[in-house]
Formats: structure tokens, C-alpha cells, sequence
């Protein structure tokens, strides 16, 4: 009984850890901070949800696969006070989604700057 | 007959003016505002950043990745703090959480916050409204409330140990004084990762300092954590009357509850 209990609640945890853990309140040092990629695809998915909005895309790259991008930004409070909402994005949407990379490699990548759906015009002279 | 009524109406305005009742509602009323004694904190405040976010920073996620990338170093620009001594115990938890040994449950769990993280934490917003008998504070991080009780009661025998105290209050000199106990061992005091027991005796101030800015200072007491009390203070911005609270679901995403807002619906 006790086994079965434990192998329930690894499970649960390893599934909980899976499904949400990528970008729950962590640090920097996990980004290629001192290289900036900027990359043009397709909205998948818009999550306007805290602690940080993500974009999620499609973008091919130079052998014309497609990747499939998760970009990280602020949390909804600060981007709503700088004019975005749940309506800036939508799936199918065309964007240039600059920042940090991971430095492991994964298509995941912490932003600096996007363009494109009805983002509001708002960033300058990201380093490229 | 019209002066008959004329002489009705005064007298009664006259009574009306010196009836105990009313004399004792204006005392009560005017004299300490007349003394200043009570403060106007009302409104929606946010800690001051000492980083300005500005239209170019404002995706950024992390600061320190941003500065990176932007070539620029803002670190100079945050205050340094005097780090408070430590007994053993809270040495070594505070250790192994700056060295990611230990999970800071504020920074990538579920745990509930405590008075102290949320006003020095410079991302929580709240809303500050005074009432006669109490004070609340109302903040965007999972709709947590403060209850300050300003009726004169104390902290009760017994009180659980819990995650944000048991708070009392007063005006005192221009500032709203709060006095919390009861709490659990099991917080943290700061994003930094300071511990604390259940031993934990905060005293807060939070007085308005400017038309916009409110100051507020903390001692921190904990006799069973740190060997001496300390202090930290900061200050909170007024947002604008249009700004809109919007609710930060601490672990929306930890938890997979995050689809509310997807851009699917």
C-alpha cells in the first residue's frame, strides 16, 4: 500500500514538474545572455498567464525544419501597464522574437524585443 | 407666524449644533485629523525600483539577462544591504538557499508569502484603504489580504502559527505602526532567502512621505534566527487612480492552470 502510494505521488510530481517547470520563477544564468538570437515564425500559442506571458512558435530554420520556439517575456501585470493584453497575440500571427537563448540548447529563449500581431511598438536598440 | 417658525428653525439648528452627540462625532472626527494623527495612505502603491522599467525594458523577464544583452550593467544602480547576523541554523538554510541547495518555495513554489516579502519584494502591487477600525492591503500576488486591526484588540492567546501573523495597528507620529506575531516557521522573509522561526516579531511604519511615495520601514525580531533585531526600509511608488490590478496567480503555471488566458480562447 505504502509503494503503491509512493509510486502515485513520484508520478504526480514528475508529471507536475514536466508539464509546468520550464519557466516557474528562475534565474538568468541558463541563457546565452552575452549572444542574442532573433528569430521570424508563426504564432502557436499565446499564454497571457503569470508569472511570465509566453509566445510560443513556429519558426524554420536554415535547412527549412521547423523549430518549435517558446519565448518567455514579463509578467502580465507589467505587460499589461505597457499596453499588451490577451488580444495582442493569436495563433497565426507573424513575429521577429529577439533575446537569450538557452544555453543548453532548447528552443527556449528570454526576450528583449518582439514584433509583429498587434504588439505595441515599444523596445530600441536591442544588442543583436 | 413667519417669525414663530423663523425662531422654530433656529433653535433647532442651534440644538442640533450643541447636542452631545454631535459635539462628540466632531471631536471624534476633527481633532485627529486637525493633529494629523491619522495619515491618508489610501491608494495602489508599488515598491520603488531602483531599475526604471522603460518602454525598452519593459519584456524583459529577467533583469539580469536584459543588461546582457543590452550591454549595459545596472546592478551598481541596486542598493546594497547590510546582511543581518545569523544564528547557525538559519546561517546554513540561508546558505543552501543562495546556493540553489535549497528551494526557495517564494521564487519557485507554491508557499504563501509573508508581510515581509511582499512589501519588499519590488514586484507586488497593492492597494492600501483605511477604515476606522482596520487597515487592509489588498495585493495582486493570489489575492492575498492583510487585515491590520486598529480596535483596539491584542494578538490573541494561541494563534496558529501561520503565514502572514496575526497584525495590530495604530497612528502614531504621521505613521501607521503594525505589530504582527503568529507565525509559522516555515516562510521566508525576503526573496534573498532569509529564514525565519516562529519566534518572528515584525514592527512595521509605513508613513507618506510625499504626495506620491509612501516609506516603509520593518524590524525584523526573531531572536530564535537572528542575533539581533534588524531593519529594512523601502519605499513604494503611488501608481495612478486609472492603474488596474490585475491578479498574479503565483504558480498559475507551476500547476498547469495557466490556459484562462491563452490566446486559443
Amino acid at each position: 500500500m505504502k509503494s503503491k502510494l509512493f509510486f502515485v505521488l513520484a508520478v504526480g510530481a514528475a508529471l507536475l514538474m514536466a508539464s509546468g517547470t520550464l519557466f516557474a520563477h528562475h534565474g538568468g544564468a541558463q541563457y546565452d545572455a552575452k549572444h542574442a538570437v532573433t528569430v521570424t515564425g508563426t504564432v502557436t500559442e499565446y499564454r497571457f498567464t503569470n508569472p511570465h506571458v509566453q509566445i510560443h512558435f513556429d519558426a524554420k530554420d536554415e535547412s527549412g525544419n521547423v523549430d518549435k520556439w517558446v519565448a518567455e517575456t514579463a509578467s502580465p501585470q507589467r505587460l499589461f501597464s505597457f499596453g499588451w493584453n490577451a488580444k495582442t497575440l493569436k495563433p497565426g500571427d507573424k513575429i521577429t522574437v529577439t533575446g537569450a537563448q538557452l544555453k543548453d540548447g532548447q528552443k527556449i529563449m528570454s526576450v528583449i524585443k518582439v514584433e509583429g500581431g498587434n504588439v505595441p511598438v515599444l523596445t530600441q536598440g536591442a544588442a543583436e | 407666524m413667519r417669525g414663530f417658525s423663523l425662531g422654530l428653525l433656529i433653535a433647532a439648528i442651534a440644538a442640533l449644533a450643541f447636542s452631545p452627540i454631535t459635539r462628540a462625532q466632531n471631536a471624534a472626527k476633527s481633532a485627529p485629523e486637525a493633529a494629523g494623527a491619522i495619515p491618508d495612505l489610501s491608494g495602489t502603491w508599488e515598491a520603488h525600483r531602483p531599475v526604471p522599467v522603460t518602454n525598452e525594458t519593459a519584456l524583459c523577464g529577467i533583469r539580469t539577462v536584459c543588461d546582457q544583452l543590452r550591454g549595459v550593467d545596472t546592478a551598481p544602480m541596486v542598493p546594497k544591504l547590510e546582511e543581518p547576523e545569523m544564528l547557525p541554523w538559519a546561517a546554513e538554510k540561508y546558505r543552501a538557499v543562495r546556493e540553489g541547495r535549497e528551494r526557495d518555495p517564494n521564487f519557485t513554489g507554491c508557499s504563501p508569502q509573508v508581510p515581509t516579502d511582499l512589501m519588499l519584494d519590488n514586484r507586488r502591487i497593492f492597494e492600501l484603504r483605511q477604515f476606522p477600525d482596520m487597515v487592509l492591503l489588498l495585493y495582486d500576488e493570489d489575492h492575498l489580504v492583510r487585515r491590520i486591526y486598529l480596535d483596539g484588540r491584542g494578538h490573541p492567546d494561541g494563534y496558529a502559527g501561520t503565514w502572514m501573523g496575526h497584525s495590530t495597528g495604530k497612528y502614531e507620529g504621521g505613521a501607521l505602526v503594525v505589530d504582527t506575531v503568529g507565525f509559522n516557521d516555515k516562510g521566508w522573509l525576503d526573496r534573498v532567502g532569509h529564514p525565519h522561526s516562529d519566534a518572528l516579531h515584525l514592527v512595521e511604519r509605513i508613513r507618506r512621505i510625499s504626495p506620491k511615495a509612501l516609506e516603509y520601514q520593518v524590524t525584523i525580531d526573531d531572536p530564535k534566527a537572528y542575533k539581533e533585531p534588524w531593519t529594512r526600509k523601502v519605499n513604494q511608488d503611488l501608481l495612478p487612480p486609472t492603474f488596474q490590478i490585475l491578479e498574479g496567480v503565483h504558480c498559475e503555471e507551476l500547476l498547469g492552470m495557466g490556459t484562462h488566458y491563452s490566446g486559443k480562447n
